[in-house]
């Protein structure tokens, strides 16, 4: 791939000059990135240098499917991971503890790009039930059960871990040594230390569930940003890039915030000064 | 200061783990297969045979071939060979690097801990993936760089766990009494943190080896890691993907050599921290 001609394209080194220039490419680094600053808070990040379109325009318009395929995902791990992580705490050291467990191993260890292409070369390719790639949610349900089911894995490691310490707790004892039927004490002691657990792994998982997004976007063709940042990393286009990098931070920024909140929210111990 | 009969017991009870002893075995056969991958293979994994493309797996073909014609079995095994090499490169990088920015910031403390720590913090904030995504952006595509990015990306897993360990340790009386009598930084820093160091840092390597090698196969499957004709499991993946209907083959065995790597070196991890960590075992995790 040859681009702007590093002495091997066709260009004359004139127009290799003027196009330096036109990008801004000749000013000195300090000086590109206080342009840049600048442009950012003034709300322009820039043009590709392949479409010549505006960065923020260009992934802004693909954002929601990202954002659309992390929140399902995310609703499909929770769904998957925190009954059986809650259920293998609650059997903790049995057999069911120990299979769900080698089973959560098993699920950190494979590759979303091959459990995906699995899932699409039996699914679509040859039972035919699902688009192999689209814009609607159809096209949208393999690309969540892939990325969903690997990160269901991790959840369900976590939920064991926090409720095993939630069934080790004196109130639990207490609980039950006042003759409380099991329901109860699950739903009335167990289920609100365990809510406030599930909003700690949604936020320490939810940027790395948008990486995966990047990688699983590739695999499904699903049109967003990280379709977008993979072509532009490809091509080196640099804008686009470093906006890509700027959006995906400030989305887990936001994220992590708004899991703060809601701590504070869940349990009134916590305050943020 | 280490405690050379603890240390040894704590060597038995390791050997004695299930998850070690099952990981440890995967994790062997995977260092054997990448040194005698030229006995073991049977064709050069690089050979085109173009009229043998996309055959079946057969007693002359053991996982089919793809669709040049190459040898999949042949091509799985040199795979265990790339798949170490950018394990061992990615963990050493993140290891020492995260071993020296952990150990200047807890030793010396002051501006240089505000400094390295945040910038630590501010890393562990992205996902690995989209950091060796940004950094293999700039230095280009190829397997080497991703080497380098993903070892770049699992820094602050190791310089926190370092800084974590030097700060319990240099408020020990022990390491106190040395500062009096006049050690020099090397001799506290060589002799006394460092030996702690290591023990907690097993897990992290381990469990971080299986983190590179789903990175890097990760990237290498975008078309930013390994380049053809490299014998590389998520490149062989990303080739192989527009014939997984007619020759599913070439889709099953690479991504079974990944699953099955990754697994090991994960058993492995859970295993060790079992051993060291006897209060999880017994709570938990």
């Amino acid at each position: 791939m040859v681009m702007l001609g590093k002495n091997g394209g066709s260009a004359t080194p004139e127009q290799i000059e003027n196009m330096r220039r036109v990008l801004g490419l000749d000013k000195p680094v300090w000086l590109q990135t206080l342009n840049y600053v600048k442009g950012v808070l003034s709300g322009d990040m820039g043009q590709s240098m392949f479409t010549d379109q505006p960065v923020g325009k260009t992934l802004f318009n693909v954002l929601p499917a990202t954002l659309a395929l992390a929140f399902s995902a995310m609703v499909v791990a929770v769904g998957v991971g925190l009954p059986l992580g809650f259920f293998a705490a609650y059997k903790h050291n049995t057999w069911v503890d120990n299979i769900l467990m080698l089973v959560a191993v098993l699920g950190v260890s494979i590759p979303q790009f091959w459990l995906g292409l699995i899932l699409l070369l039996f699914f679509s390719l040859t039972l035919g039930w699902l688009p192999v790639a689209g814009d609607d949610y159809r096209s949208l349900i393999l690309p969540a059960i892939t990325l969903g089911v690997t990160f269901s894995a991790i959840v369900a490691r976590m939920t064991r871990s926090a409720m095993i310490e939630v069934f080790s707790e004196d109130f639990i004892r207490t609980a039950r040594a006042k003759g409380l039927t099991e329901t109860i004490v699950l739903r009335r002691h167990a289920l609100k230390p365990s809510l406030i657990a599930v909003i700690t792994i949604v936020g320490v998982v939810f940027g790395y569930l948008m990486g995966g997004a990047v990688v699983v976007e590739n695999v499904f063709s699903w049109n967003g940003i990280g379709r977008l940042a993979l072509e532009a990393v490809l091509r080196r286009d640099y804008p686009m890039i470093q906006g890509f990098i700027l959006i995906f931070a400030s989305v887990i920024v936001i994220v992590s915030i708004v899991m703060d909140l809601t701590y504070a929210w869940l349990d009134p111990r916590i305050t943020y000064d | 200061m280490v405690n050379h009969m603890e240390e040894r017991n704590n060597l038995n009870r390791a050997l004695r783990n299930r998850n070690v002893q099952m990981g440890g075995i995967i994790i062997m056969i995977l260092i054997a297969v990448a040194i005698f991958a030229p006995l073991l293979a049977p064709y050069d994994p690089a050979k085109i045979a173009l009229g043998k493309r996309l055959s079946a797996p057969s007693v002359a073909f053991l996982f089919g071939t793809d669709e040049f014609g190459r040898d999949i079995f042949s091509r799985v095994v040199f795979g265990a060979r790339l798949t170490l090499y950018v394990g061992i490169v990615a963990v050493g990088i993140g290891f020492i690097s995260g071993v020296a920015i952990g150990i200047s910031a807890g030793y010396f403390g002051g501006w240089l801990r505000s400094l390295l720590m945040r910038s630590v913090d501010y890393l562990y904030t992205f996902p690995d993936i989209l950091i060796a995504l940004g950094l293999v952006a700039f230095l280009g595509p190829s397997l080497t760089n991703v080497m380098i990015a993903v070892g770049f990306s699992v820094i602050p897993y190791y310089a926190r766990v370092t800084y974590s360990v030097v700060l319990v340790e240099r408020n020990k009386p022990y390491f106190e009494a040395s500062e009096i009598v006049g050690a020099s930084h090397w001799r506290l820093i060589l002799r006394h943190l460092l030996p702690n160091i290591v023990p907690p840092l097993i897990v992290v390597v381990s469990l971080g080896f299986s983190a590179a090698v789903l990175s890097a196969a990760a990237l290498s499957f975008l078309g930013l890691g390994a380049q053809p004709p490299d014998a590389e499991w998520g490149r062989m993946l990303a080739d192989g993907r527009n014939y997984i209907t007619r020759s599913p083959w070439i889709l099953i065995f690479p991504g079974l050599a990944i699953v099955i790597t990754v697994l090991g070196f994960n058993i492995l991890g859970d295993g060790i921290r079992d051993v060291l960590d006897p209060r999880q075992r017994k709570e938990g995790q």
